[in-house]
């Protein structure tokens, strides 16, 4: 398979982009080693991107407080007591009241200018995340968040193991099927990305006498035979392989991406 | 005449025919400073109670927010187990690469194939598919495994005629040792996913664990 790329890759969005975009590159990378964008000048140098931003040691032993920590939390304004005065008519008066009201005051104004900080800094907080929130439901993804796009298709990696049918079932309420490859693009990308994971995929059939078939009900064309004398196929490290449906395993879900929902074009193969 | 000029240069002259009228006591002049002190007291309070549900509500909105990283780690946690390097500890008894416990070598393979190929790649390597002796060792062997997720081929097959579990040294399966999970049918050879031992076809692909004896020290290409 060769990739061509116009630049090394670049991890160089938002904390939790950034993350995404390195499991993406930790998994695709197959058994084979890449360069990346990061150099420096000397082991006493820190290391930068291409570009001369610097690295900001994501994935090294304080990688998760880095990556969670945000700089407007860090932010605060200290708040302003109030300053009272009251007038006194009377020498009586003032003797009497003084030590208790004073104190009260103190404990009040305490109090008070606390709650006001943390208001101040919960108020610098908040709109910097919505604001991150509000950009990204209004960008226009041709994929859900959390699948990944090659060619017209949509593509989602299980998290943990189920059976064929549990598998099938959680596609289905994405508005997806389980994986389906039309050509071996695709079929490359899911053998790299499912890295050592054995994976459930769309092609089933009744019983070891019956043509496989995708879960829309088409045939498939035997672009790769599938070994094994089983029901359900999935991705080994070996090709694709039949298995019992209740084995659990990874799973991979396929849907078409927006742009070929909504405008259908017909797709050279 | 001393004190009551006093009292008049305090007092404004709206007052005074009150102070004519009752003697002179604190109460008149009491009444003024409480109310400030109530308003200001009501003020405070009404200030606070806002203050802290602000706090409260705002609080409760960053939590709900920051939620959402905790979904990533575990993504990264995923990540960090497939970078995991299986620590070896290196034994001049075991071969290269592979475990040693007690008094036995294992290997897990890094291809998939069919049972019978892995019986056969472990033959070539002057060993068996792993014989699970107890609970410990399987213990042993699931921390010792980075891949969580996949199946290993075990030697233990469905034999036919007897219609029994039956290991390949030939002893019979022993339920009270392990459980098996799963549809038994023919064809059927064992696998294990974590601490379960299931059924499965002997024709699917699997890694598998092979294991050899210390005390049978026959020399063996491992290359």
């Amino acid at each position: 398979m060769n990739i061509t790329r116009a630049s090394l890759p670049m991890l160089n969005t938002t904390c939790s982009c950034r993350r995404e975009k390195w499991n993406f590159l930790g998994r695709y990378e197959g058994t084979f080693d890449y360069w990346i964008g990061l150099h420096r000048a000397s082991s006493k140098h820190p290391w930068m991107w291409t570009d001369n931003t610097e690295y900001n040691n994501m994935f090294v032993y304080h990688m998760n407080a880095q990556c969670l920590k945000k700089p407007e939390e860090g932010e605060s304004s200290p708040g302003t007591g109030g300053v009272h005065s009251y007038k006194i008519l009377q020498r009586n008066s003032l003797r009497a009241i003084s030590p208790e009201s004073s104190a009260k005051l103190y404990c009040c104004c305490g109090v008070i200018m606390v709650l006001t900080v943390a208001v101040v800094a919960l108020s610098v907080a908040l709109p910097a995340t919505k604001t991150e929130q509000i950009l990204i439901n209004k960008t226009y993804a041709a994929c859900p968040k959390n699948w990944i796009g090659v060619g017209n298709k949509c593509f989602y990696f299980s998290e943990y193991t189920s059976n064929w049918t549990f598998a099938q079932t959680f596609c289905m309420a994405q508005e997806a099927q389980l994986a389906r490859f039309d050509n071996e693009k695709e079929l490359n990308f899911l053998m790299r990305y499912k890295a050592n994971f054995d994976s459930w995929i769309g092609l089933h059939r009744e019983s070891s006498e019956h043509p496989w078939k995708w879960t829309d009900n088409t045939e498939y064309n035997n672009m790769i035979p599938i070994q094994g004398v089983e029901t359900c196929a999935y991705l080994s490290g070996n090709g694709i392989s039949s298995s019992r449906h209740y084995i659990p395993r990874i799973w991979i879900c396929s849907k078409l991406n927006n742009y070929s929902l909504h405008c259908p074009t017909p797709v050279p193969v | 005449m001393d004190t009551a000029s006093i009292y008049l240069g305090l007092k404004p002259p709206r007052t005074l025919g009150a102070w004519h009228e009752s003697p002179p006591s604190l109460p008149p002049d009491a009444c003024r400073c409480p109310r400030s002190h109530r308003l200001a007291l009501k003020l405070s309070c009404a200030g606070l109670i806002l203050l802290v549900l602000t706090l409260i509500g705002m609080s409760v909105l960053v939590r709900v927010l920051v939620q959402k990283p905790s979904r990533e780690k575990c993504c990264v946690f995923i990540q960090e187990n497939l970078n995991k390097t299986t620590d070896c500890s290196v034994n001049l008894e075991c071969p290269q690469d592979w475990l040693l416990h007690r008094d036995k070598c294992f290997h897990v393979s890094q291809v998939s194939n069919t049972w019978e190929e892995g019986q056969a790649d472990c033959g070539r390597k002057g060993a068996t598919l792993l014989l699970i002796q107890d609970q410990e060792e399987l213990r042993f062997l699931l921390d010792s495994i980075k891949e969580k997720y996949n199946s290993f081929w075990i030697g233990l097959r469905f034999t036919l005629p007897d219609m029994n579990w039956k290991w390949i040294n030939g002893t019979t399966f022993n339920s009270d040792v392990l459980k098996i999970t799963g549809v038994t049918e023919n064809g059927s050879c064992a696998s294990i996913l974590g601490d379960k031992v299931t059924p499965e076809s002997c024709a699917s692909d699997n890694r598998w664990i092979c294991q050899k004896e210390l005390n049978h020290e026959t020399p063996s290409n491992d290359s």
